[in-house]
């Protein structure tokens, strides 16, 4: 049975992806030829095995694990910061006054601009890193939290609080199920701007990482070694991008806009 | 909050943060070789900006940045418009975006300095596939949202397809466009800053860094300041720009 | 005026309730209701009427406690009114649904502020279910129902808390013509098997003279009784029968007349 149902599947992924095929089929055959030295553009092929070369035998695990380490703590303590402090702006005028245009002029500032100055703080070893992860993907969820938590209709509250709810107990109840779905988005911002802010504060100056590697390959004009950091890097994109749509399909399964 | 509000607020929040950063500094609670004074940084820019190796650099960037810029714009938008308009168009384009749509762009400076060489043509073309993505997404959404109703209107007004796009489906998707726009000007700022960053031979991006690797602190927060107030500048121009043209929105 | 040895017995009682709304800045003042006086008796259906923006519904939410009034005293079983209760249960015509929560959850809400085993809670809950017909819909979430099944589910919702007094803001405002005709009936089925003290706001006079006891006329702002008219027209209030009763039509003439002279603005 499910050798029937495999075939149709991998035939509509060919289809419904034949660009992307057809660019590493170009790839390939323009590599092999000759026509660009091998240097500048390795064939798919060759790239793939250097890849199973430096998971197994290299270092490819370790630095997937420091820039891995990094991103996640950043990316969690800026979650479990920016979710509290969107709905306290939401709830409360003063603070809502003082941040709310912290926020709108810190948007178009280049915040890796800020990256040297963490480094004169905590060095260039993980924290500096984290620091600046943490500063990037706050900016996407306060916003987001807060535009859910600010809109929450009225009327909602006053059933529930005409069903006994107390003052108290509505943010639980009521407020924070009705922001998830803002939460949700911004989280995925705040995901893909983290993975940007770790491979390129790691590319700038660290020891360890995949951005690390990559640039220490560059410098050693080891191209192969190159295109597998940035393999990997984008098939951590995705897969973090897969799991949290999947995750989110489940959560909000409730909510009426199909695509969110 | 009203608009007088708003700018009353703003003022207020930013003077507590540089009163802060002041005080922070000058009590000697941070030491000012990690953190000098507010007042010194921003009186640091002022002399950088005046002075001629600086200039330099800044003119660099601002170079780079706006090619980058404009090449991204002049190719996307068109490609996102027509992929609203043809379905092989979309599905040719639809699969790589939506596959590298979480795939973080900066990781290809080093492969294209490789190529490129470290000078401005690798930094343009990382802007350019930076701004990519989040323009295209965004023209294909305005251009998508145009009510059929309005374009049968139009049709049945007698205009041909050209002018249906050029005077309907156009105006009608600037708005999600200058959205977009807006996203894609950050993200070229981080960009073009970064590669310089990591090439980290010409430019503010480089710059800063070297003053980080001399121990120049104080240069470091000044041109900080100087980026910071670039970025803002060029939002706030492009939201002025934004609001004379869609006055009517 | 319902008394007992000089006791107002009156399940809600209304006394001069104003509403002034302040704008702040030039103290430009919205006087919305100016000295409501009210009285609905145990087991009522109670309807206002009125122009839009008269004040109706401004004192529904004084009534249920969302909104305090600017003078005035509100009594509920004898008890003053200062904040929403469970004695007071509202319907909205948005519905105002829990969207996270299926048709069962939603029911089950107020019953779980309770402190009631989880049996006999799932059986309250299926008791209403059954009786607003929602029997095979309970997993469903609410972006899953039409507009008549959201306002059932709104209605079994409030009902399973057991309110005294059950308020009812335009509650069939978003439905189409044909659900809403429809839904009437289905309320007065379920007000005759649970007689709940019902202060229904309607923008339609038909509706009103259909479902109630009595119908008070609004002036138009600031809000003001102009009228209590009493509907004589003897219950079980069928449909096909009523529409050609004379009376029925007196009626609603009479209605007519009384809010067409507000909304032109004659007093």
């Amino acid at each position: 049975m499910k050798k029937k149902s495999i075939l149709p599947a991998i035939k509509k992924t060919f289809s419904q992806y034949y660009s992307v095929f057809l660019i590493f089929f170009i790839w390939e055959i323009i590599s092999r030829s000759g026509v660009v030295h091998p240097v500048l553009l390795p064939p798919v092929s060759k790239i793939i095995v250097r890849f199973f070369e430096l998971l197994f035998f290299g270092k490819l695990v370790y630095h997937t694990g420091q820039s891995m380490l990094r991103m996640w703590i950043g990316l969690g303590l800026a979650t479990l910061v920016s979710v509290p402090l969107g709905i306290m702006m939401a709830r409360s005028s003063i603070i809502r006054s003082f941040l709310e245009p912290l926020l709108g002029l810190g948007f178009p500032i280049p915040k890796i601009g800020i990256y040297p100055v963490l480094i004169i703080f905590f060095g260039v070893l993980h924290f500096s890193k984290i620091a600046l992860i943490f500063i990037e993907s706050a900016f996407p969820i306060i916003m987001a939290t807060f535009n859910g938590a600010i809109f929450v209709e009225q009327k909602l509250i006053w059933s529930a609080e005409s069903m006994g709810t107390r003052r108290r107990k509505i943010l639980w109840k009521i407020i924070l199920p009705l922001t998830l779905p803002h939460i949700f988005m911004g989280f995925r911002v705040g995901l893909i701007v983290s993975l940007i802010a770790v491979f390129l504060s790691e590319m700038i100056a660290s020891a360890e990482g995949l951005g690390h590697l990559m640039m220490s390959s560059s410098r050693v004009f080891r191209s192969t070694d190159m295109f597998v950091a940035i393999g990997m890097i984008s098939f951590l994109g995705l897969l973090f991008d897969r799991i949290f749509l999947s995750l989110r399909r489940k959560a909000l399964k409730w909510h009426p806009e199909a695509t969110l | 909050m009203l608009k007088e509000n708003r700018i009353f607020y703003t003022v207020l929040s930013t003077s507590i943060i540089f009163a802060l950063w002041e005080g922070l500094s000058r009590t000697g609670i941070i030491t000012s070789e990690i953190l000098p004074p507010f007042t010194t940084s921003f009186y640091g820019s002022l002399q950088l900006i005046a002075s001629d190796e600086f200039s330099k650099h800044l003119l660099a960037s601002s170079y780079r940045w706006a090619i980058g810029f404009s090449i991204s714009l002049v190719l996307s938008i068109p490609i996102g418009i027509y992929m609203a308009r043809s379905k092989r168009v979309y599905n040719f384009f639809d699969p790589l975006l939506t596959l590298t749509y979480p795939v973080p762009k900066a990781a290809m400076i080093p492969i294209l300095m490789l190529w490129m060489g470290a000078g401005d043509l690798s930094k343009v073309t990382v802007i350019v596939i930076g701004c990519f993505i989040p323009l295209v997404i965004s023209a294909y959404h305005g251009a998508q949202g145009v009510e059929t109703s309005i374009i049968w209107s139009a049709k049945a007004m007698g205009m041909g397809e050209r002018a249906v796009l050029f005077r309907i489906i156009l105006p009608a998707s600037l708005p999600t466009i200058f959205s977009g726009i807006r996203m894609a000007l950050a993200i070229s700022l981080i960009v073009v800053l970064g590669s310089e960053m990591i090439a980290r031979q010409s430019g503010l991006g480089y710059y800063l860094f070297n003053s980080l690797e001399m121990g120049l602190y104080q240069t470091t927060y000044s041109v900080l300041i100087i980026i910071s107030g670039i970025g803002l500048f060029l939002d706030a121009i492009f939201s002025l720009i934004m609001r004379k043209v869609l006055v009517w929105a | 005026m319902a008394f007992s040895n000089g006791v107002n017995m009156a399940k809600l009682l209304v006394q001069q309730i104003s509403k002034t709304y302040n704008s702040g800045k030039e103290s430009r003042e919205v006087e919305a209701l100016a000295g409501i006086d009210l009285e609905v008796n145990e087991g009522e259906f109670f309807s206002l009427v009125g122009p839009s923006g008269c004040g109706k519904s401004t004192l529904l939410y004084i009534i249920g406690g969302f909104i305090p009034p600017s003078g005035g005293k509100i009594f509920a079983n004898g008890k003053e009114v200062t904040s929403p209760g469970i004695d007071r249960g509202i319907v909205f015509q948005e519905f105002a649904l829990f969207p996270w929560k299926t048709v069962i959850q939603n029911i089950l809400y107020g019953l779980e502020q309770r402190k009631i085993k989880r049996e006999e809670r799932l059986a309250i809950a299926s008791k209403y279910i059954e009786m607003t017909s929602l029997r095979g819909m309970e997993h469903l979430y609410p972006k899953e129902l039409s507009g008549g099944m959201k306002q059932r589910v709104a209605i079994a919702r409030t009902l399973a808390c057991n309110p005294d007094i059950l308020l009812m803001d335009e509650p069939f405002g978003s439905l189409d013509a044909q659900t809403r005709v429809f839904m009437q009936d289905e309320l007065l089925r379920i007000w005759d098997e649970t007689r709940k003290t019902v202060l229904f706001v309607t923008h339609s006079i038909e509706e009103a003279v259909h479902l109630s006891d009595r119908v008070a006329v609004f002036s138009h702002r600031p809000g003001r009784i102009k009228e209590i008219l009493p509907i004589d027209i003897p219950r079980p209030r069928i449909r096909e029968e009523e529409v050609s009763r004379g009376q029925y039509i007196k009626l609603i003439n009479y209605l007519w007349k009384a809010v067409e002279r507000e909304v032109k603005g004659f007093s």
